[in-house]
C-alpha cells in the first residue's frame, strides 16, 4: 500500500474512520449505567457521555458530545438519557445526523426501565450495525486529522520525541491533513512565536489572549509559578523562555495555524488548529483530570492522536486511540507494554531523526488503517466520561501537569 | 556492532547549537551528525547534559537556533564549542522590536 494512503471507514459526510465503533451516547451520568451495558453488549460498541445533570445548558456542552459523535472512527450512535436531565438528548442526535449518520434516541424513564432500555438500545445499534461499512476501502491521508498531545514529560521529550513528531505533523499538512493542538499553558512565553506562524494577525492575537487568560486560570486554581522560567529549567540547561515552550510547541512542526476552534468545532482546512482548551477545560471537568486534550481533539474531528512521553504514561482514548512516541529510550525499555514507538533510538545513535521520522509516518498510517495501539491492546477506554462545568470556586482534587 | 552512542543531538540542520547528552569535557573532541550536516566539534569548557555548545560561531547579536527556531540572541561573541547559556544568550520575548545587545547593556 503506498504510504499516502489509508484504509478506512468510509462515512457519508465524506470523513474517513479509522475505527468502526457505534457510540452509546449518556447525557447525564443516570444513564451511564445503561450504556454501558449497552456497549458491551454490542460489537464495536463505546460507551461515552456527559456527568453532569446541571451544568450542560450551553450550547457549547451539546457541541461537544455531537463533535464526538460525529467523529468518523464513529459509525452510527444511540443517545440514551434518563428523561429528565438539563442536557437534550434529541439535540444531541439531530447534530449527529446532519454529519448523515444514523443517530437513535431513549430515555430510560420513556423506555420504561433499565432491563427495557438496555434491550431497545441493543435492537436499535444492531439495526443501524446492518447499514454501516464492514470493509476497510483506500483513502488520502489527507483525510486524516490527529491530535498532538505530550504528557509525563522529561529532558528527553524536547529532544527526540517532540521534534520528531513535528516532523511527521509538517508531512501530514503538506499531504492536506491536519493536526490539533491544545496545552495552552504551555504556550506562555512563546507568544511571539505564534503570531508568526499564525495565518492573520487577528489570529495571532486570539491566540495570544487565550495563552494570558489560560496562564491566569490556572494560577487562580493551582497557584503561580508552574508556567515561567524555574531555577531548575535554567540548571538543566533551559536558557529562554521561546528554549522551553518550543520544547512542547516543536511537535506541531514548522507550518501555519490555521485556526482555533471550539469544543466539537472541526478544522475547515488542511494545516494547524489550536482547540481552545479553556473553554474545553472548563466543560471537561478543570483539573479533575490528567488528560482530557485527546477527547477535545476527537470532539475537533481526530481520528488518533500522537502522545509523546518522556517519563511514561499508560493511558488510552476512547473514540481516537493514542500512539505512544516515547522520548526517552530507558522509558521505552521500562514501559515497552505501554509505548508504540521509541523515538529514543534517536538518542542512543541507532536511528536518525530523517529515518524515525519515516518509520512514525508509517506507524501512523498503519495505526490509521486498524493496526492496533498499545493501548488499545491493553483495553484502556480513557477520556469517555465529561464531568462539565466544574465551577472555579471549587477546589480541585487533583492535579497531573 | 551496536551503534556508538552520541554525546549530543543537532535537532534540526537550521541549528547553530547542540545539546549534550553526557558530561563533556573541555578539550574534547565531539562528533555530530543531522541529516546531511556531519561535524566535530572541540569542545573550548565542559558541558553537563542537557546544556549547549555552539557548532558554528555565533557574533554578538545573532541568534541562537534550537529546533530551527530563533530561542534568543548572542549578548556576546561565541566560539565553536563553548557552553552557550544564560551568560551569552538573551530572551528576545516582550522586546523582539528591540536589539538584545542593547538590552544587555542596558542590564
Amino acid at each position: 500500500m503506498p504510504e499516502e494512503t489509508f484504509l478506512g471507514y468510509e462515512r457519508p459526510d465524506g470523513r474517513v474512520g479509522a475505527r468502526n465503533h457505534v457510540a452509546i451516547i449518556y447525557t447525564v451520568d443516570c444513564a451511564r449505567f445503561v450504556s454501558e451495558q449497552v456497549a458491551s453488549k454490542v460489537r464495536g460498541g463505546i460507551a461515552l457521555g456527559w456527568f453532569s445533570c446541571y451544568s450542560m445548558l450551553k450550547n457549547e456542552d451539546t457541541d461537544m458530545l455531537v463533535g464526538l459523535g460525529r467523529n468518523p472512527n464513529v459509525a452510527a450512535a444511540v443517545v440514551v438519557g434518563l428523561g429528565c436531565e438539563t442536557g437534550s438528548p434529541s439535540k444531541v442526535a439531530e447534530g449527529i445526523r446532519k454529519s448523515g449518520k444514523e443517530a437513535e434516541v431513549m430515555t430510560i424513564q420513556g423506555a420504561g426501565g433499565t432491563r427495557s432500555t438496555i434491550e431497545k438500545c441493543v435492537e436499535a445499534a444492531k439495526r443501524m450495525q446492518k447499514g454501516i461499512p464492514l470493509e476497510r476501502t483506500q483513502h488520502a491521508i489527507s483525510k486524516l486529522t490527529i491530535g498532538l498531545k505530550c504528557g509525563g514529560s522529561d529532558a528527553t521529550s524536547a529532544l527526540s520525541a517532540n521534534p520528531l513528531v513535528g516532523m511527521v505533523a509538517d508531512r501530514l499538512i503538506d499531504a492536506g491533513g491536519s493536526i490539533l493542538t491544545s496545552e495552552l499553558t504551555e504556550l506562555a512565553g512563546c507568544e511571539h512565536l505564534i503570531r508568526e506562524r499564525s495565518v492573520t494577525p487577528e489570529l495571532g492575537r486570539r491566540v495570544s489572549k487565550l495563552i494570558g487568560d489560560s496562564v491566569s486560570e490556572f494560577e487562580t486554581r493551582f497557584g503561580s509559578g508552574h508556567t515561567m522560567m524555574s531555577p531548575g529549567n535554567v540548571n538543566g540547561g533551559l536558557t529562554t523562555i521561546e528554549e522551553k515552550s518550543l520544547g512542547a510547541l516543536t511537535k506541531t512542526g514548522h507550518r501555519k495555524l490555521q485556526g482555533l476552534l471550539q469544543p466539537g468545532e472541526y478544522p475547515k482546512r488542511p494545516g494547524w488548529y489550536i482547540v481552545d482548551g479553556l473553554v474545553a477545560k472548563n466543560l471537561r471537568h478543570y483539573g479533575f483530570e490528567a488528560d482530557g486534550e485527546p477527547t477535545d481533539f476527537a470532539a475537533g474531528g481526530a481520528q488518533l492522536t500522537i502522545f509523546t512521553t518522556g517519563r511514561g504514561s499508560a493511558n488510552g482514548n476512547i473514540v481516537a486511540p493514542l500512539l505512544k512516541v516515547c522520548a526517552n529510550p530507558q522509558t521505552y525499555r521500562n514501559m515497552k507494554e505501554d509505548m508504540d514507538f521509541n523515538a529514543g533510538a534517536i538518542l542512543e545513535g541507532e536511528d536518525t531523526f530523517d529515518r524515525s521520522a519515516k518509520k512514525l509516518f508509517s506507524s501512523l498510517v498503519r495505526t490509521a488503517s486498524g493496526a492496533r495501539t498499545k493501548s488499545e491492546r491493553l483495553g484502556h477506554q480513557e477520556g469517555g466520561q465529561i464531568i462539565g462545568g466544574v465551577p472555579l470556586s471549587r477546589p480541585a482534587l487533583e492535579f497531573c501537569p | 556492532m551496536k551503534p556508538e552512542r552520541p554525546s549530543a543531538v543537532i535537532i534540526s540542520e537550521k541549528d547553530n547549537v547542540a545539546t549534550a547528552l553526557r558530561t563533556l569535557q573541555a578539550g574534547e573532541k565531539v562528533r555530530l551528525a543531522r541529516g546531511e550536516l556531519e561535524l566535530e566539534v572541540k569542545l573550548t569548557e565542559g558541558v553537563i547534559p542537557g546544556h549547549k555548545f555552539a557548532i558554528s560561531k555565533i557574533a554578538r547579536g545573532e541568534h541562537i537556533i534550537k529546533f530551527g527556531e530563533v530561542i534568543g540572541a548572542a549578548t556576546a561573541d561565541i566560539r565553536v564549542g563553548a557552553h552557550v547559556h544564560t551568560h551569552n544568550v538573551a530572551s528576545l520575548h516582550g522586546r523582539v522590536d528591540q536589539k538584545p545587545t542593547q538590552a544587555s547593556q542596558s542590564a
